[in-house]
């Protein structure tokens, strides 16, 4: 997730304060990490420099947090791209997960051990996130619904691994 | 294992013919247990959940209910004994489609001798809880999967029953619809200490459930053996 | 289960028509006026109309098997028309495969049908030959009457529309339906008691009947609509919710087999009633006493014999009394109108009639009467009687007495009746023929005996036997009609119903896995079952009563309907309601096991 694209879409809701702009972004983005302070100015500095955002007022005193910034017409149109532009699919292709198990098979290692775990933790992560999910706003459903449905497919592939080891551990070579 | 299990079987096997669809498999539910049973398909976790819920008869093995051998039970009883302490949901709801929603719901309290108007209020209610009042009285047939297997969901819980035994409960509906249904059977079963045995082979039904007993082959993997 | 239902439709119609076809060479006589020819056709009509409820049933059944196969086929890429070409070959393959295979049977089936007997008539299996005609068209027409009913109106099966008629919430059957049928009541309640019996009245009559009939098929679906409301309020147990909700929720199809089995009851119930009508007339009744209580046969002898013959007839076993009494004849001459030269008069008191006939109603003592209709003219004031005909006119040996002014009814006897009392009568008497009447043990074969005994010859049977076996016959081809009605109604009616059984077996599989008791899903299947047979025979019953009674009421006649066969199809629909009812309970309600679970 592009973090100042999100910043950015952000104050095209209205114009904001680097503050009131952190905490919209915990409130709908930021459930697993709260953004730092710091990387807002940093982007906000970004914007302003790169033509995205401009300041339209400032308050008395010093310091970053006076300024209130707005998009500007480029700004909405980098966050139009950005928005409509697919995702790499390759960022599934890779994965420790897959990794390992090829390693332990090829090692000898028990694979359905790597298996079992992962499955386990995987478990714990999407009953946390059902919980999470029962008292969920609609922007947190639907960050939350997105990790469970990647955990199930996760799961779905421990399952059918789970099934093939025997005749990968042949294909691998590997003493079991 | 002490007495006061709410579902408890030892030792349970069941052939078919030649196939063993379970291997002598102990489990136990105790009263707020939320269990998930899990397996490939042919691995008999549809055949330990009849078993429990004293359908079918175990061809070895011991299933105790509340105390009751279910075994030695005559199979009246043991239909009595679901209707009035067990709820059960299937995966295709398998409501009465000729009768209104709130008229299947209304079935178990109608068997067990409650008043119409009683048994009415207490089905509207159930529905109520699962978003479908509105529909309630709307033929089983002619409302979307979705709303008939809520609905379905409220039969097994309207009479309160002790335990929930669900198979595939949300087998024949998209990942939105199943999510409902599944979260009325968790709050329900929380709220008032009902177990739980839902089977299924989709793990985020499974992740709704705090307890995972994964079966292969008819037999259940010890939490060692699925974890290590 | 199409070559099956081809099979029995074609053998059926087959039997009915050969036995019309033995029945026309053995009795030609019957058939002068057309009116045997209209009920063969009737009767025809009556069964094929069964026979098309099954093979609408059965072949509708398949063609949802059928359907999912044959949707393969239009994966592949077959087109739509080309597929239901493809359907209604394999319809007609099967319903020509049991109709040919029927043809083929047939000629077996003749000694099993010529051992039938419907009343005192058998046909022999030689006569048992419908025609090349029929074998030809008959099987002809139930193969392309399954095709056409199970392909190209509505490719709905009962399953099917039971899916449908479960998705869809049935618009309840408009109130106008009860219209008809209230009209054809309130017709036949006027014809009833206005008692005509003009051609007005017979054209209100027949307009009354049509009513009731058509009432009654457009009613059933309300009729069962209003069952199931009652069940839903009445009952507060829950086989009576199921049962209810379910006959709510009935398929058109199944309405349309309970309509055909309906209306074939009420026509065979209504068609009873008009044997009545022939049960009623004199001549049945008068045979009928022949086979029940005493045969009467009679001959006239000379005066000189008469006692000697009486003597011997009377020792002839079965014969219980012998009677005689002297008949006179008219002295004929142009003075009269020729025809008078026929009559003839009997000379008895009305005692003496009374045993001769017993029928004899009205008659007077002391008086000259008539049976029957006066036999001479009103102008006529006397006549003279002598003892036999040609008699040479002797003053002391005929008498004029005057024309008879009244008259009598009586059975088996006619002319005029004179009283021994009368001076003369009896020197006239007393050399005049004698009519002999021989009473004997109930029977047909008075007659024979007496011939075999070498006594009056040329006695023979105030009845005509023919009369009274074409009623019987009649009769028991209304019982045989019923049965076969009853047979093929009740029978597509069970293959309905066990097919929508086998339908839900899934569901009723979870609700016995829900805890619900057996007992309850099969008392609501025994309902289900039960209630729309039950019920509507019921209906169709009575209204046929009812129509019979109209019928009977028709013209004056003092006749109830009759309410024996009445009683007879009433069991008879119940007890076939109970057997269709056990049969799906049985179809539906196995015990749990763990393959039905794993079936499921």
């Amino acid at each position: 997730m592009s973090t100042s694209s999100v910043l950015l879409s952000l104050l095209e809701r209205s114009p904001a304060h680097g503050y009131t702009l952190k905490q919209d972004f915990d409130l709908h983005f930021g459930q697993r990490r709260p953004l730092a302070f710091g990387q807002v100015y940093q982007s906000l500095a970004r914007f302003e420099r790169d033509g995205l955002a401009e300041v339209v007022e400032v308050g008395p005193g010093a310091g970053p947090e006076r300024k209130r910034y707005q998009i500007t017409p480029d700004g909405v149109t980098v966050v139009d791209r950005w928005v409509y532009t697919p995702q790499d699919p390759d960022v599934f292709a890779t994965s420790s997960l897959f990794a390992r198990v090829s390693v332990a098979l090829m090692s000898g290692r028990l694979a359905e051990s790597v298996l079992d775990e992962q499955r386990a933790v995987h478990m714990e992560r999407m009953r946390a996130l059902q919980q999470q999910r029962r008292g969920a706003g609609p922007a947190e459903v639907l960050s939350v619904t997105y990790e469970l449905a990647h955990l199930d497919a996760d799961l779905r592939w421990i399952e059918d691994s789970g099934k093939r080891l025997d005749a990968l551990r042949a294909a691998f070579g590997g003493a079991s | 294992m002490s007495a006061t299990a709410l579902v408890e079987a030892r030792g349970l096997s069941v052939s078919y013919g030649e196939t063993k669809a379970v291997r002598s498999a102990d489990i136990r539910l105790d009263a707020g247990d939320r269990v998930a049973l899990m397996g490939a398909s042919g691995s008999g976790k549809s055949t330990l959940l009849h078993c429990l819920a004293g359908v079918l008869p175990p061809d070895e093995g011991e299933v105790w209910f509340e105390g009751q051998r279910l075994n030695t039970l005559r199979d009246g009883q043991r239909s009595d004994l679901r209707l009035r302490r067990m709820g059960v949901v299937f995966q295709f709801g398998d409501l009465v489609p000729e009768l209104t929603l709130v008229e299947n719901v209304m079935l178990p309290l109608l068997l067990t001798g409650q008043r119409r108007d009683q048994a009415r209020r207490a089905a509207m209610d159930a529905l109520d809880a699962l978003g479908v009042a509105a529909v309630a009285e709307r033929r089983a047939g002619a409302v979307s999967g979705g709303q008939a297997q809520r609905a379905a969901v409220a039969r097994a819980v309207v009479h309160e029953p002790a335990v929930i035994f669900a198979d595939e409960p949300t087998g024949s509906l998209d990942t939105v619809n199943a999510e409902a249904v599944l979260d009325v059977l968790v709050s329900l079963a929380t709220d008032r200490g009902t177990a739980l045995l839902v089977v299924t082979h989709d793990h985020q039904v499974a992740s709704h459930l705090d307890r995972l007993v994964t079966m292969r082959d008819g037999a259940i993997l010890e939490p060692a053996a699925a974890r290590r | 289960m199409v070559a099956l239902a081809g099979a029995a439709g074609t053998l059926t119609i087959l039997s009915v028509l050969a036995v019309a076809a033995a029945d026309r060479e053995l009795n030609p006589g019957r058939y002068g006026d057309g009116g045997m020819d209209r009920m063969v056709t009737a009767i025809v009509a009556i069964i094929a109309l069964q026979v098309a409820g099954l093979a609408a049933v059965t072949g509708r059944l398949s063609a949802v098997m059928r359907a999912r196969r044959l949707s393969n086929l239009r994966l592949l890429g077959l087109s739509a028309g080309r597929t239901r070409l493809v359907a209604a070959t394999e319809v007609a393959v099967a319903a020509a495969a049991g109709s040919i295979v029927a043809v083929a049977v047939f000629p077996a089936m003749r000694p099993v049908l010529a051992r039938l007997r419907v009343g005192e008539q058998a046909w022999p299996a030689s006569a048992l030959d419908p025609g090349v005609l029929a074998l030809v068209a008959v099987p002809a027409l139930v193969t392309a009457a399954t095709v056409a009913l199970a392909v190209l109106p509505e490719q709905l099966g009962s399953r099917q529309a039971l899916s449908q008629s479960r998705q869809s919430e049935a618009p309840a059957p408009a109130w106008w339906r009860v219209i008809p049928l209230l009209l054809g009541v309130g017709v036949c309640l006027y014809v009833q008691i206005a008692r005509r019996g003009d051609e007005g009245a017979a054209n209100i009559m027949l307009a009354g009947l049509l009513l009731l009939g058509a009432g009654m098929v457009l009613v059933v679906p309300l009729f069962v609509q209003f069952v199931a409301a009652f069940m839903l309020r009445a009952g507060r147990q829950v086989p009576l919710l199921l049962a209810g909700r379910r006959l709510q929720a009935q398929p058109a199809a199944v309405n349309r087999v309970i309509t055909g089995l309906l209306l074939g009851l009420f026509l065979v119930v209504g068609a009873r009633a008009v044997v009545v009508a022939f049960e009623n007339t004199p001549q049945y009744r008068a045979a009928a006493r022949q086979l029940t209580e005493e045969q009467r046969v009679g001959t006239t002898l000379p005066a000189a014999e008469v006692d000697e013959v009486a003597a011997r007839t009377l020792a002839v076993p079965g014969v219980r009394q012998v009677i005689t009494y002297p008949i006179l004849t008219t002295a004929c001459d142009d003075f009269f109108d020729p025809h008078h030269c026929r009559e003839i008069a009997i000379v008895a008191t009305c005692a003496q009639l009374a045993a001769i006939d017993p029928a004899v109603e009205g008659c007077r003592d002391g008086e000259v009467m008539a049976v029957g209709s006066l036999p001479f003219k009103a102008a006529t004031l006397a006549i003279t009687w002598m003892p036999q005909r040609n008699f040479a006119p002797d003053p002391a040996y005929s008498i004029t007495v005057s024309a008879p002014q009244d008259t009598f009814t009586a059975s088996t006897i006619y002319g005029v009746v004179i009283p021994p009392s009368l001076p003369q009568v009896a020197e006239i008497a007393s050399i005049a023929d004698n009519g002999i009447v021989v009473i004997g043990d109930p029977g047909r074969d008075l007659e024979q005996r007496l011939r075999d005994a070498g006594v009056l010859p040329n006695a023979h049977s105030h009845w005509d036997m023919a009369d009274y076996d074409f009623v019987a016959t009649l009769r028991s081809t209304v019982y045989t009609v019923a049965a076969v009605v009853m047979g093929l109604g009740l029978l597509a009616f069970a293959i309905a119903a066990i097919d929508r059984a086998i339908a839900r077996r899934r569901e009723l599989t979870s609700l016995r896995l829900a805890g619900i008791p057996a007992h309850t899903l099969r008392r609501s299947q025994w309902v289900e079952a039960l209630v729309p047979i039950a019920g509507g025979a019921v209906l169709a019953i009575a209204l046929g009563h009812f129509a019979g009674a109209t019928y009977l009421a028709f013209g004056d006649t003092d006749l109830a309907a009759p309410w024996e066969p009445t009683l007879i199809l009433a069991a008879a629909a119940a007890f076939g309601g109970v057997l269709i009812a056990a049969l799906t309970v049985v179809a539906t309600t196995q015990p749990i096991t763990s393959e039905t679970i794993r079936f499921e």
